[in-house]
């Protein structure tokens, strides 16, 4: 299991440049980041998933926190989220493999969002588990093209809004 | 010594006004930096920057210093901040000018010392567009600064200058650089002008170390047998040396430090074991290995310390205590992590620590000490380097000189040959080991302390990569005492193809200038040493002149070893005292 760290920005590109910079520059194992909108247009949230076995999440929350543009750094470790992940998938589609490909879009709750004359693509949101599963059943029809947003992820539960300023309020 | 030219009282912050004023951003720059209390600017203008040094002209309170290279002119800022602990300030040009202080930039971020680059930027309207001396400085300094600010709006130039100041000092201190756009500079606006203070950047406050997390380590000191105290250079910044004094001899603790920490614990007490690592003293190294507890003070396990970190003092557990969160595990874990500024750490220690029973450790101690002490021998003909380092120790310490030493094996042997007792007082290039850095760190370090004499330690290839400095030096009158420690050689260079590259010597002979008639060229004293017995004479000779640089060119034995050595990424078994010969425990 990923420890997830929820890393709240300015939203810039200088930021991002800063963020990717330092885990660059650092060798910090991670090798996937969401970048995500969230209530605030100035923010961004960054999701990046740890494997505890390759990098002290502690350490990467230590050096993240002394960037400027950082406004929280949340450990969600062990806290019960909700994760959803999301792709565009085009898939060569003559027109007597549509049925097919309905009937697999249904079973996965994906959705037929474009019909071209050669391809359909299709939209499929879910755990990232099931999205992988979902492009790898289109896989023997033909994948043109993948596009995929990375996984978004939220706490259960919880009533109050992550953090987005802590360190402005600790300060 | 005889008062210099540039002595001049100390320039305290104006008072502090809150104030609205119209002017150009180059003034307000200025104006900031007064309020910061900036006394000496390092730099070089150029095109990009010509309406800061146009804003300069009005304010002769600031004194600049012309350098020949920029990157004497953050070799410079550095030696100021490391000899003040108040941040160093330099000006550069775009593009060229900026790019040069990358190396410096590098130097002070690994060696965690406060510095601020000011650097002009072509006009906003150019920027992106491969203008003429243009740079991403914000993009290449960026993994080298604390922060850096490009400033796109005259509203913002004041904020960033004041903020940089903060960041610099706050928390682990470290280089900061403003890019300033020329058309910026040249806008005019009105500046509300605030106490710098108010400018402190939002940053995490690590919790300091709870009662329990205190007590814990008192514990594990309580419960050791083989305590040991390993001082880096954040002892420095944050003055904790009477600090670790009082926990070393309250619990009895022998202290050792790294290149950084020279100066944090007076190596002329019993307790000391001088510096530790690659060319560290023997007993210093068989004393962490063998050691059960190491409290680290400032110190980051750098693998110039440790050596093969998986074999580094296998039993030992770690109290670290550290300003920085980021360096807690980072090499080395921590039993006990203590965060927070070392002197308020260890006065929140004092009080619960419990002396251990040391008795056995410190016969242990002694042994090794007996056993192995550092040592060479001089003969009549060929002066060793390290008898030129004692001497220059032994004639200089009444002064109680402020030192600059450069990078290589004369580094090592003035880490060893000194006997380091005040903080401040060792300046060199620990963690990036910048050839070139000890000539302008002198002068910087003058102009900051021109009440104490500056001597400057260098070798024959370091010298040349930044001997422009001198020039600077001249210009100022700076009675700066510049000791080539001549070898022809690289001679660490050297020494590892010796040892580790069957003697296949490429590239490390340098066919030197005469050094003592480069220095008379510029204008500075040159004297030359070739005999034994001329090293006294020379140094006496070269306090005698105070109205200028003296270069002391000092030629040694070629081939002469630093030793002992642990050499790259082994351990303290492998510690070697002579070519092939191993210490033993």
């Amino acid at each position: 299991m990923p420890h997830w760290l929820a890393v709240t920005i300015e939203n810039s590109v200088e930021s991002l440049n800063r963020v990717f910079h330092l885990l660059r520059r650092r060798h910090l194992p991670v090798d996937t980041i969401s970048v995500c909108r969230t209530e605030d247009p100035q923010d961004l949230r960054l999701l990046i998933p740890v494997d505890p076995r390759q990098a002290d999440p502690d350490r990467i929350r230590a050096n993240l926190e002394k960037l400027l543009c950082v406004k929280a750094v949340e450990d969600w470790g062990e806290r019960p989220l909700v994760i959803r992940d999301m792709a565009l998938v085009k898939v060569r589609a003559p027109s007597e493999t549509w049925v097919e490909i309905a009937q697999l879009a249904e079973f996965y709750r994906a959705r037929i969002v474009d019909v071209g004359p050669e391809t359909l693509i299709v939209e499929v949101t879910g755990s990232i588990d099931k999205v992988d599963s979902c492009i790898a059943r289109l896989q023997r029809f033909g994948v043109v093209e993948v596009t995929r947003a990375g996984p978004m992820a939220m706490i259960r539960g919880q009533a109050e809004a992550t953090p987005a300023d802590r360190i402005a309020e600790a300060a | 010594m005889e008062a210099t030219t540039i002595a001049q009282t100390q320039v305290a912050p104006r008072t502090i006004r809150r104030e609205r004023r119209r002017m150009k951003t180059a003034w307000a720059v200025m104006e900031a930096l007064v309020r910061e209390g900036v006394e000496v600017i390092f730099g070089v203008p150029g095109g990009a920057s010509l309406p800061l040094y146009d804003a300069l002209y009005d304010y002769p309170q600031i004194r600049h210093v012309l350098v020949r290279h920029e990157q004497c002119a953050i070799h410079m800022a550095e030696g100021y901040a490391r000899a003040t602990g108040r941040p160093g300030v330099c000006f550069t040009t775009s593009g060229p000018g900026a790019t040069n202080l990358v190396t410096g930039l590098t130097d002070a971020m690994m060696d965690s010392t406060p510095v601020v680059a000011i650097t002009g930027q072509v006009p906003t309207f150019f920027m992106g567009g491969d203008a003429f001396q243009e740079a991403d400085v914000i993009g290449l300094t960026m993994s080298v600064t604390k922060h850096n600010w490009l400033v796109r709006t005259p509203a913002k130039a004041v904020e960033a200058v004041h903020t940089a100041f903060r960041l610099a000092t706050d928390g682990r201190p470290g280089p900061v650089l403003v890019d300033l756009p020329r058309d910026v500079l040249l806008a005019e606006t009105e500046f509300a002008f605030e106490d710098p203070q108010a400018f402190r950047p939002a940053r995490p406050r690590p919790s300091f170390p709870d009662e329990e997390a205190l007590r814990r380590a008192a514990d594990l000191i309580a419960g050791s047998q083989r305590p040991i105290l390993y001082v880096g250079g954040g002892a420095i910044h944050s003055g904790a040396a009477p600090e670790i004094r009082a926990l070393a001899e309250k619990a009895r603790i022998p202290v050792t430090t790294t290149l950084m920490g020279l100066g944090a614990f007076p190596e002329d007490h019993p307790y000391s074991l001088k510096m530790l690592g690659m060319h560290g003293t023997v007993y210093a190294n068989f004393a962490i290995n063998f050691s059960d507890l190491i409290i680290a003070v400032g110190a980051r396990f750098d693998d110039r310390v440790t050596g093969k970190l998986s074999a580094f003092a296998p039993h030992a557990k770690v109290i670290h205590i550290d300003i920085d969160p980021a360096e807690i595990n980072k090499n080395r874990k921590a039993d006990v992590a203590l965060i927070g500024d070392a002197k308020q750490v260890l006065r929140a220690l004092l009080p619960m620590v419990r002396p251990p029973d040391t008795e056995a450790w410190w016969r242990q101690i002694q042994d090794w000490k007996a056993r192995y002490p550092l040592r060479y021998r001089q003969g009549d003909d060929v002066i060793k380097p390290q008898f030129a380092i004692q001497m220059i120790y032994e004639l200089t310490k009444e002064y109680r000189p402020i030192v600059t030493i450069d990078v290589g094996q004369h580094q090592m042997w003035a880490a060893q040959f000194f006997t380091w007792t005040e903080p401040r007082t060792c300046i060199t290039s620990g963690g990036l080991g910048t050839m070139g850095f000890s000539l302008p760190a002198a002068v910087g370090a003058q102009f900051g302390r021109p009440d104490r004499l500056v001597i400057n330690i260098n070798g024959d290839g370091s010298f040349q990569m930044t001997f422009q400095a001198l020039i600077t030096a001249v210009e100022w009158r700076l009675p700066i005492k510049v000791f080539i420690i001549n070898n022809q050689y690289l001679g660490m260079v050297r020494q590892w193809q010796e040892l580790f590259y069957n003697r296949r010597y490429s590239a490390v002979y340098l066919a030197n200038p005469d050094f003592a008639r480069l220095a008379e060229a510029v204008g500075a004293a040159g004297i030359r040493v070739e005999r034994p017995d001329q090293v006294e004479p020379a140094i006496r000779q070269a306090l005698a002149i105070t109205d200028r640089p003296v270069v002391v060119d000092i030629l040694v034995d070629p081939e002469e070893n630093c030793f002992p050595m642990i050499p790259s990424g082994m351990t303290v078994f492998d510690m070697m005292v002579a070519p092939g010969v191993k210490a033993t425990p």
